[in-house]
């Protein structure tokens, strides 16, 4: 499994511009969210069957086993699209804190891009986001975070990025972020632990990305890993 | 520690209305609909698999549908566009 955090430099690209680079690599990430979300939802309805077992309680809703046959079969259908040999391990981890910047980004940026956009246009690319997150850890306070960068709402996206145990944080921000003039990693350190990230430029991120070719990647697939599974 | 694991997670109906930055009682909606499996403790609290709360959104909000209407919007959009709007 190979964790990534994504600054909102990289993230809004990836989200509002639909041939780009960053958008290929969110498809790749999408590709990383329905395999860990295959395996968890196995877990999960382990998990579950274990609580329902408890004296009193009540099961209902969606059938687990329907969920976890959901998830193969979401599975199944975008991996059958992407190139040969793609790679799964790619995972996208966010926080509540982090989530909550992407989406004011998305309301400050978003008509100044497009004015059509609107608030509809703004919640539908947060639950894109969401959608392709493999996992979100516990919340936290933004406010109550080290100081990682010259910007408080950079912090708290480093501060995931190092709870997450993340392979990297991948920032096109090079006043507070990745903040290398030559491109080149930004290292940092969660207080009081030996938990490091490094902070690189998308582009210098590719350098890193040799088990697939993002020219193969068809950057309409996304909408394809979100498609309803067959027969529901 | 928050680390990332591959354990599973059931969540409350509040975590999952923070998580999804909906209200409580929409996710008790979708918990009266049927959208996400779920178990009520003796308690009365309820408990629901992460995955499943991220398998709604596709099936509550029709994503394939909704991705390929913003990206015919938003067609004309190169990364350079969206990061020059954003200031970085």
């Amino acid at each position: 499994m190979r964790p990534v955090v994504l600054d909102t430099s990289v993230m809004l690209p990836a989200v509002l511009s639909p041939r780009g680079y960053r958008r290929r690599f969110f498809v790749l990430l999408a590709l990383g969210a329905l395999a860990a979300r295959r395996d968890l939802a196995r877990l999960e309805a382990n998990a579950l069957r274990v609580q329902a077992d408890i004296p009193g309680s009540e099961s209902g809703g969606r059938a687990i086993d329907t969920l976890v046959q959901d998830a193969d079969a979401r599975y199944q259908h975008l991996s059958k699209l992407m190139p040969p040999g793609c790679p799964e391990h790619w995972r996208l981890i966010a926080s509540p804190p982090v989530l909550a910047e992407y989406e004011r980004k998305l309301r400050e940026a978003g008509p100044r891009l497009n004015p059509s956009l609107g608030k509809h246009g703004i919640e539908l690319a947060r639950r894109q986001i969401e959608a392709v997150c493999a996992d979100v850890i516990d919340d936290f306070d933004p406010a109550l975070v080290p100081h990682y960068t010259a910007d408080r709402k950079d912090d708290a996206i480093v501060h995931t990025a190092l709870l997450a145990d993340a392979a990297w944080l991948i920032a096109d921000d090079r006043k507070h972020i990745s903040t290398d003039p030559d491109g080149g990693a930004t290292e940092y350190v969660l207080p009081a632990s030996d938990r490091r990230v490094a902070a690189i430029t998308f582009s210098r991120f590719l350098d890193h990305l040799t088990d697939v070719d993002l020219d193969d990647v068809d950057p309409a697939l996304l909408a394809d890993a979100f498609a309803p599974p067959a027969g529901s | 520690m928050a680390a990332v694991t591959s354990q599973p997670k059931l969540l409350s109906t509040t975590q999952a209305a923070s998580l999804l930055n909906v209200s409580r009682r929409t996710i008790l909606n979708w918990i009266e609909a049927g959208k996400v499996p779920y178990v009520r403790l003796p308690g009365g609290d309820y408990r629901i698999p992460l995955t499943g709360l991220l398998d709604s959104l596709s099936g509550t909000y029709r994503l394939q549908e909704e991705i390929r209407a913003l990206d015919k919007r938003n067609a004309g959009l190169t990364d350079e566009d969206v990061q020059a709007a954003i200031g970085e």
